[in-house]
């Protein structure tokens, strides 16, 4: 109960600098299920407001799919709301192995393990597997939870890591002859690069992982699903699907955008993060509702292709049309599409303005990309139709003009704005 | 021993000074960091020993290992996790100033 003056002015001066900063997140509140176009509140207090949405992660539209919510439904009514348990208690239903097989034959691994979240999955795999002769090799641009995992690693085991320049394979190289010596060499990346939008070079990271006896780990939370010809992933892309020894993805995105993740992989991988990762050794199981919603979202994708093949032209109009409105816009292959803005502040005002115009695209700014390259990321859904995407193209145009800096390439945003 | 490791029997020897000690071990970080952490086609970060690396955002923190590896074999010495702090880390010459310091422990 001892909550003294000192400690709470201390979070209070912790919090002005976020604000002081210009880093304090604000929520918005969303009064309607996730979709391409939701009722927003914002700011709060203010009544809502329709808006064309173009920063989700329901690349898939199928958070609110009828199939989808019906299937979580069936769970609910077979299984029940939760386990009350962590799955080596009594937290394991059958669902859950079908689940766990369903993702494996998706994934083209050998054996699956679900965790609560691709967050636990990446926090909890390092440790799980490697010890003090281990080294792990991070391409610099991974995501903020398997930076995550591997300082928990680096912590709990001694196990040694190093980075190379993001998707520089002369540069990974050099560091797979530099730690030559190590008993296990983990290549981590991410398949698709969440603020970029680029895809890793699969083809190139197997090859020199076979070369210099190194194993390969791939978060493919912003792929699974989608990209590739059958949506398997940035694998199946760059044509080394079945080739990949560590996977872990998300099922709170393309795979029905609710929550859970999953580690999925070499057998002895999978067994022994069953036996010593935390995250999942500790934590309830994921809710019936969830695997049977996802079990539910893997057969209508192993079934057709249709949504993974509209979102692909969904993309291409897209990105387009950004180009050809006089944008910069970040090359890449997926449907993240970044629109450069390079200063900060900027990033701001034409997020604010968008949203005035019904369109809703945040700013992201350092520390979340690096120092004067921020941007507007913007993402495609299968569920945006042409008309949406012709009205939010029309409002970037609008937006555009109005801080002249439509036509103007990179030399000129800073020119004109500062980085 | 310590003018062994930062080159500066070498300088003695041709009668240098400090100064250019210092020159050498300041290019060498220099020349690391470039290769390291600089991609072959930006042209636009300038590097010298007072720009910031880590609160410039050319270096991130968690990659600041390799940084950290090379300077310990390189000097032969070994910086406590504590003492490799981001600040320490910010520019070659707060770099410079930690290496001399671990280095004169040495003796």
């Amino acid at each position: 109960m001892a909550y003294p003056t000192t400690v709470k002015d201390t979070w209070r001066a912790d919090l002005d600098k976020i604000r002081g900063d210009g880093l304090y997140k604000e929520e918005r509140f969303i009064h309607s299920p996730q979709a391409a176009d939701i009722m927003v509140e914002f700011p709060a207090g203010a009544a809502p407001k329709e808006v064309i949405n173009l920063c989700s992660n329901n690349y898939l539209g199928l958070s609110s799919h009828p199939e989808v919510v019906a299937a979580a439904h069936r769970g609910l009514d077979e299984r029940g709301y939760g386990m009350s348990s962590v799955r080596f208690i009594c937290g394991t239903q059958d669902v859950h192995r079908t689940l766990e097989r369903k993702l494996t034959e998706f994934l083209g691994t050998e054996d699956t393990i679900l965790f609560p979240s691709c967050m636990d999955a990446n926090a909890g795999v390092f440790e799980a597997i490697l010890g003090p002769q281990d080294i792990m090799i991070s391409d610099r641009l991974v995501h903020a939870s398997i930076i995550d995992g591997i300082r928990l690693a680096k912590a709990g085991t001694n196990a040694i890591h190093d980075t190379y320049k993001h998707s520089d394979m002369k540069h990974l190289e050099q560091k797979l002859q530099e730690h030559a010596d190590k008993r296990v060499k983990v290549i981590i990346t991410d398949g698709v690069f969440s603020m970029d939008g680029d895809l890793a070079p699969m083809d190139e990271i197997v090859r020199l992982a076979e070369q210099y006896g190194a194993l390969v780990f791939l978060d493919d939370s912003h792929a699974s699903g989608f990209i590739g010809k059958t949506g398997r992933g940035t694998h199946e892309a760059k044509g080394v699907f079945g080739k990949i020894d560590i996977i872990t993805t998300t099922l709170g995105k393309g795979l029905g955008g609710a929550s859970g993740g999953c580690v999925s992989g070499r057998k002895e991988i999978v067994e022994l993060c069953r036996q010593k990762a935390r995250p999942y050794l500790f934590s309830n199981a994921v809710p019936p509702p969830i695997a049977y919603a996802a079990i539910t979202v893997l057969d209508l994708l192993s079934s057709s292709t249709v949504r993974r093949d509209k979102l692909e032209v969904n993309a291409k109009f897209w990105r387009h049309g950004l180009i050809e409105a006089g944008f910069v816009v970040k090359e890449g292959d997926s449907p993240i599409v970044p629109v450069m803005l390079f200063n900060a502040k900027l990033s701001q005002d034409v997020s604010r303005d968008l949203f005035a115009e019904g369109i809703y695209a945040v700013g992201f700014f350092f520390p979340v990309v690096p120092a004067g390259q921020a941007r507007i990321r913007t993402q495609m859904s299968a569920d945006h139709d042409r008309p949406m995407l012709e009205r939010a193209l029309a409002a970037f145009k609008k937006v555009g003009a109005k801080h002249g800096i439509l036509g103007l390439d990179k030399k000129g945003i800073i020119g004109k704005y500062g980085q | 021993m310590v003018g062994e490791i930062l080159g500066l029997g070498q300088a003695k020897a041709r009668g240098g000074s400090a100064p250019r000690k210092e020159r050498t071990m300041k290019q060498m970080i220099l020349d690391y960091i470039r290769n390291e952490y600089i991609d072959d086609d930006d042209d636009d970060v300038v590097l010298d020993e007072n720009t910031k690396l880590i609160s410039g955002g050319i270096v991130d923190s968690f990659s600041m290992v390799s940084l950290k590896r090379f300077i310990e074999k390189k000097y032969a010495i070994s910086i406590p996790d504590e003492e490799a702090s981001p600040e320490a880390f910010d520019t070659v010459n707060s770099i410079i100033a930690l290496v001399n310091r671990h280095v004169a422990k040495k003796g």
